[in-house]
């Protein structure tokens, strides 16, 4: 598989006359669990939306394995990166496997056969545990089951580039861990994983490097230890804050104060 | 994967049923009506027909070959195409509800056939009308996507439909009525629909249009399912979706032209058919067109031998009918959707 790269260099989006993103570089390499975090609305799901290639920059590049994503055709991109998008609620009344099934569609006729296809899915759906409900329609699923049929569905796409807008939204403690444990295993085989998280702390343990979002600018980008300093974390999120050393595991553990 | 082989299994079940059910009314289609026909005479014209027989031609020959026959084989056509057409904007506007007549593109595709009509020659072939109306109804569909995709709901979707569905069968009722002509068939047949002025002419322009929409609509079913998921999911998924809904519409579009061109609006086969066949085998659109058409056909041919049939010799417009009996399906329905 070609080694996975994400260079973002001087984007900006710009709607009317906001700026949902502002002079945003950031290079990213196989291996690497990116952890995208900061307060609502500063631009961590319209940088997400640029990496996809759903959304075109106002001004700047990016490259998506060395390749511009917007001028990428749209099958090809599918079969690159896959997109979990942040929750939603479907009112499908598709079963559990036909859905996570349908994540191989932009590999047909592609070299890749049924056997192979039935085994990723299968496989896919015991990764996100979901496939105990492989029979049950969609539409019948709790919000947290759905949203790990879309992993099992990422999981299937079976891309070198993975990216999730907030993945863990609807999940409970568990689930939580073993989700962001899997998108740790991608990275280890050279998978390059960019995810959205709301909770500093799961973003804390789980990635190797945050980007830090604050007004559609990256206020810091480095590894969890740099990134996540009190002083900083109070100016973006205008609360006050402390950092400690995590009790149980190598990483810092972010508190909030009075 | 049990539950994959009983699916298969229930599935080609359906296919068998339809099939063995399609049989039986064209063959109750046939032989029913004013003069009475046997299986015998059926198959006398048949030998009549092919040459197999230096027998006379019989009453029953003619009355099966230039009536009956091209009638039937109407209810089949249109009845398929309703069909396919419900599956095709349902899955298109992601609403169970979006049928031909409810969104507007029936209607719109009478209209188009009324002009069709004003621009061929005295004598000309039924083709243009139909294309014509088939232009109608793809143009509609597609201005309902552009009005509708991200903006309504799917309730807002229907009664925007109606409304403009209303707004052309004035227009339309407007025009044949000042036009009085007898080149135009009459209001009522635009409105309630008629398959007793099918002739081999009209549905041998009406079948093309009919086949090559089905068969785009059946070739897309699956990027159709990915759709089902959001139009967002399905374009991560590497779908075109501005490109399928296009092919889909005007799919659809050619395939309510040629319906409407041939049996003018008919309402509630588009929409109770594929309901019920969705519930009864889910919601997969290739295996759901296919099915909805042997279905439709099926529906259309039964109701139409009714309305012929009942009040002999009047005869009932066969989309009254299909309102009748529809309509409380539809509200059945409606009543009972999830959530």
């Amino acid at each position: 598989m070609i080694r996975a790269t994400i260079r973002v260099a001087s984007v900006a989006i710009e709607r009317g006359r906001r700026r949902l993103l502002d002079d945003v570089s950031i290079e990213i390499e196989a291996g690497d669990l990116v952890g995208v975090v900061g307060p609502n609305g500063a631009g961590k799901s319209t940088l997400l939306r640029v990496l996809a290639g759903d959304l075109i920059p106002t001004v700047g590049e990016v490259e998506l394995l060395g390749r511009d994503p917007a001028k990428v055709g749209i099958r090809h991109l599918a079969r690159v990166r896959a997109f979990v998008g942040p929750q939603s609620v479907s009112e499908t009344s598709f079963r559990v496997s036909q859905v996570v099934a349908m994540a191989r569609e932009p590999h047909r006729r592609q070299g890749s056969d049924r056997s192979t296809d039935a085994k990723l899915v299968e496989t896919a759906m015991q990764q996100a545990d979901v496939d105990h409900l492989a029979d049950r329609e969609m539409r019948t699923l709790s919000s947290g089951e759905q949203q790990r049929v879309r992993i099992a569905m990422a999981m299937a796409q079976d891309t070198p580039v993975l990216l999730l807008d907030e993945p863990t939204s609807a999940l409970d403690v568990g689930h939580q861990e073993s989700i962001m444990k899997l998108l740790g295993a991608l990275t280890a085989t050279e998978g390059l994983v960019v995810t959205a998280l709301h909770d500093l702390n799961l973003a804390a343990v789980h990635a190797d490097k945050l980007v830090l979002m604050d007004r559609g600018r990256v206020a810091a980008f480095g590894c969890p230890r740099e990134v996540l300093t009190a002083r900083r974390l109070e100016v973006v999120y205008r609360q006050p804050m402390a950092v400690i050393d995590h009790p149980f595991r190598d990483c810092p553990l972010v508190l909030t104060k009075d | 994967m049990n539950l994959r082989l009983k699916q298969s299994q229930r599935r080609r079940g359906t296919i068998w049923g339809l099939f063995g059910a399609l049989v039986l009314v064209i063959l109750l289609g046939l032989t029913s009506g004013s003069v009475a026909v046997g299986l015998s005479d059926l198959w006398h014209m048949i030998q009549f027909r092919t040459g197999l027989t230096d027998d006379p031609e019989r009453l029953t020959d003619s009355v099966l070959w230039a009536i009956r026959l091209p009638r039937v084989l109407a209810g089949v056509v249109v009845g398929a195409g309703l069909g396919v057409a419900g599956v095709a904007l349902q899955g298109t506007f992601r609403n169970p509800m979006a049928d031909p007549h409810l969104v507007g593109v029936a209607p719109a595709a009478g209209l188009g056939a009324v002009v069709g009509i004003a621009l061929t020659p005295v004598g000309g072939p039924p083709i243009v009308m139909m294309l014509a109306a088939a232009v109608g109804a793809a143009a509609l569909a597609l201005v309902m996507r552009r009005i509708a995709f991200n903006t309504l709901d799917s309730g807002q979707l229907i009664l925007v439909g109606l409304a403009l569905g209303l707004a052309f069968l004035a227009v339309l009722g407007a025009v044949v009525l000042a036009w009085d002509s007898p080149r135009v068939p009459t209001f009522t047949f635009w409105v309630f629909g008629g398959l007793s002025g099918a002739t081999w002419s009209t549905l041998g322009a009406a079948t093309p249009l009919v086949v090559v929409g089905a068969a785009m609509v059946v070739a897309n079913g699956r990027l159709l399912d990915l759709l089902a998921l959001g139009e967002d999911e399905a374009r991560h998924l590497g779908v075109d979706v501005r490109r399928l809904t296009t092919v889909v519409l005007v799919a659809a579009g050619l395939v309510v032209g040629g319906a409407v061109g041939l049996a003018g609006v008919i309402g509630f086969v588009g929409l109770v058919v594929p309901l019920l066949l969705r519930r009864w085998l889910g919601p997969a659109h290739r295996a759901l067109a296919g099915l909805a058409a042997l279905g439709g056909a099926v529906m259309l041919v039964a109701v139409d031998t009714v309305a012929r049939t009942i009040a002999a010799p009047v005869e009932i417009p066969v989309g009254l009918l299909t309102a009748i009996v529809g309509a409380p399906v539809f509200i059945w329905a409606l009543l009972r959707r999830p959530r």
